[in-house]
Formats: C-alpha cells, sequence, structure tokens
C-alpha cells in the first residue's frame, strides 16, 4: 500500500494505517531526536511524543502535500521546543571529546580498521554535538539522514539559498572543530 | 582559482551538480593544490562518517509503546463529541423546562384586577357608552345656540 493510500486511512481513523506510518518513520525521526540528546531513552521518549503530535495532527493534514516532509517539520519543531525548555540540555565540550589526531591505518587487519573506523565516527559525532543547533539539524538532515537538498529547505521553511549557506557554514565549522583529529590545515587563502 | 573559491564549490558539489566549467576548474584546482586535495579528502570523510553512522534504532517494542499512549491521547472526533452533548443536552433541557414551569406557578405575582376600560374590553363594551347620553345633551344645547343665533343674523339682515 503505498504512503498516499496510508496516510488517507489514517486521517479516517485507521490505526493499523498509522502502525504502518510509524514503522515507516519512527528510526528516521529517532535518529533526528538521537542527533540532539544522544541519549536512546530520551531521543524514543522524544521520537513517541513527536509521533502522537502527528497523530493528533492529522486531520489537518493536507493530502495535497508531502507527509514525510510534514512529519519532519512537526519533528525539527517539537526538537527545537525541547532544547529550549530542557534543562537535560547537555553542553558538550571538546574536553568530551578524546584524544589526539586520528591515525588513518595503512596496512593493518581488517578489524583493527574497523575499530579506527568505528572510533573516527564517534569523534565526529561528537563534535557535531558541540556545533550551534542550527548547523546540527542541518547537518543531520542532509549528511546524517541523507535527504535530499530540496526537502531540508522545505522542512526547515527556509529558501535553498539560506541552506545553501548554512551547510557550508555547519561543514567548514565541524571540519575545524575536527582539525586537531585530522591533522593540521593550510592552504592558500 | 583560490583556496577559498575551491572549497566553496567543493562543499556546494555535495549538495548539486557543478556546472561544467566550475567543475573543471575545482578539478585542475584539485590537482595543484595538494592542501585542497587534503580538504577534499577531509570533508569526505567526515560526511562519510556521518552518513555511514547508520539510523539508531529506536526502544525496542516502540510501537506497543506508543500504542498505549496514543490510547490516552485520541484526537477528539467531532461526532463523538457532538453525540455525547446531545445526549446530557436531553435531561438538561427537561429539567430547565420544568425549573421554568415551577417559577412560573410559584413565583410570578398573582393576576392583578383589572382596570375598568380593560374590563369593558373585555366583555366588548364600548367603553365611551357611559358618556354618550352627556354628549348628545350637550350636542342638543349647541344646536339650540346654533339657531338661536341664525336667526338672530336674519333679524340682523333684514335691518
Amino acid at each position: 500500500m503505498d504512503e498516499k493510500t496510508l496516510v488517507e486511512q489514517a486521517r479516517r481513523g485507521r490505526q493499523d494505517a498509522f502502525e504502518a506510518l510509524v514503522r515507516m518513520y519512527n528510526q528516521k525521526v529517532f535518529a533526528l531526536a538521537y542527533g540532539f540528546v544522544r541519549d536512546r531513552a530520551a531521543a524514543d521518549d522524544l521520537t513517541q511524543e513527536i509521533l502522537i503530535k502527528v497523530y493528533q495532527a492529522l486531520p489537518s493534514f493536507r493530502v495535497e502535500s508531502e507527509f514525510g516532509t510534514w512529519l519532519y517539520r512537526i519533528a525539527v519543531n517539537h526538537v527545537k521546543d525541547f532544547l529550549r525548555k530542557s534543562s537535560r540540555r547537555k553542553t558538550v565540550s571538546l574536553e568530551d571529546v578524546g584524544d589526539g589526531p586520528l591515525a588513518v591505518a595503512d596496512g593493518a587487519d581488517a578489524r583493527i580498521l574497523e575499530r579506527e573506523d568505528e572510533e573516527r565516527r564517534a569523534v565526529v559525532y561528537r563534535v557535531l554535538e558541540t556545533l550551534p543547533p542550527k548547523y546540527r539539524l542541518i547537518l543531520t538532515l542532509r549528511d546524517v539522514e541523507g535527504l535530499p537538498y530540496e526537502e531540508v529547505a522545505r522542512i526547515l521553511a527556509v529558501a535553498p539559498g539560506t541552506v545553501d549557506s548554512r551547510l557550508h557554514r555547519a561543514r567548514k565549522m565541524l571540519r575545524k572543530k575536527m582539525t586537531p583529529y585530522l591533522g593540521v590545515e593550510g592552504g592558500r587563502p | 582559482m583560490t583556496c577559498r573559491k575551491a572549497e566553496r564549490w567543493l562543499l556546494a558539489s555535495f549538495d548539486r551538480d557543478l556546472p561544467g566549467p566550475s567543475r573543471e576548474a575545482l578539478t585542475r584546482h584539485l590537482g595543484v593544490c595538494a592542501e585542497c586535495r587534503k580538504r577534499a579528502t577531509e570533508y569526505g570523510d567526515m560526511r562519510k562518517q556521518l552518513g555511514l553512522g547508520g539510523l539508531p534504532e529506536p526502544l525496542p517494542r516502540f510501537w506497543e509503546r506508543l500504542e498505549a499512549r496514543l490510547a490516552d491521547s485520541r484526537p477528539a472526533d467531532p461526532g463523538a463529541v457532538w453525540a455525547r452533548l446531545w445526549v446530557r443536552a436531553i435531561p438538561v433541557s427537561l429539567s430547565l423546562i420544568a425549573g421554568f414551569l415551577i417559577a412560573t406557578l410559584f413565583f410570578l405575582p398573582a393576576g392583578a384586577e383589572l382596570t375598568q376600560p380593560e374590563a369593558l374590553l373585555l366583555t366588548e363594551e364600548n367603553p365611551i357608552a357611559d358618556t354618550r347620553p352627556f354628549i348628545e345633551e350637550g350636542r342638543r344645547e349647541v344646536r339650540d345656540l346654533m339657531i338661536l343665533f341664525a336667526s338672530d343674523e336674519r333679524i340682523i339682515g333684514k335691518r
């Protein structure tokens, strides 16, 4: 059954249709929430709150719009509210990230490479947490969740040019903060 | 091309295809600038790490837990709301009507005595019937006086 039909049925109160939609989107919403709270229980709770909001707002959803985009907008707004209100908001400092540059192993065995890859990924995610929320959000949507550029613009309700400049700044900022773990920066201005 | 411009185009290339000349210029620059090549590798690696992280899974039995919470927060069905209101409205309306009737019976002042014109109207009698003889008598006097004066004018005319 396609998404539009499921949405239509869910709007009419069909619980099984809503369940199918939840199964389609819960992981994506969870990833978005987890990207901000970095705590599985809290992210799970946030995801549930977001999906309850979606369920309650379903009668007001216009069928001609994109359900995924609409759901993401609710999720993004909810996460923003959460960050504003939450006293649990955790500020990650670069001291939490780890020590020393991450060497890319050459010729080591597969297990070591895999471990190093995991460590590198963990560092990237921890550094991501130190970015201001609007940059963290746009990088989560575009580079973590892999949403199309145009959809990111629709979700955030900003012009594509704004997405462009915000992504540019976010990636530069992330790389700058990653520099101690990547090596020495340089180049022509 | 400067390294700054190369970085801008490099980052833009992650989101959309660069026009042919820009792509070629960037490729040429990366071919000669070791720093930008290194930077490009780092950006590529960073994006790969972000994307490769995979989406984390929610806690087990996600739907079952959500379903329980949904039951408590079901959206209000306008039909059901009206039906519930209607069922409540019947006894409320009946008790209001009964209350009004009781108030009418016990609390309204007893009917006041009718005034004379009201009583006459009620019995379909003419309210000026009693005064008619006086009016008639007055009219007779006036007619006599008019005849008197008229005859007086005839006398004056003859003179």
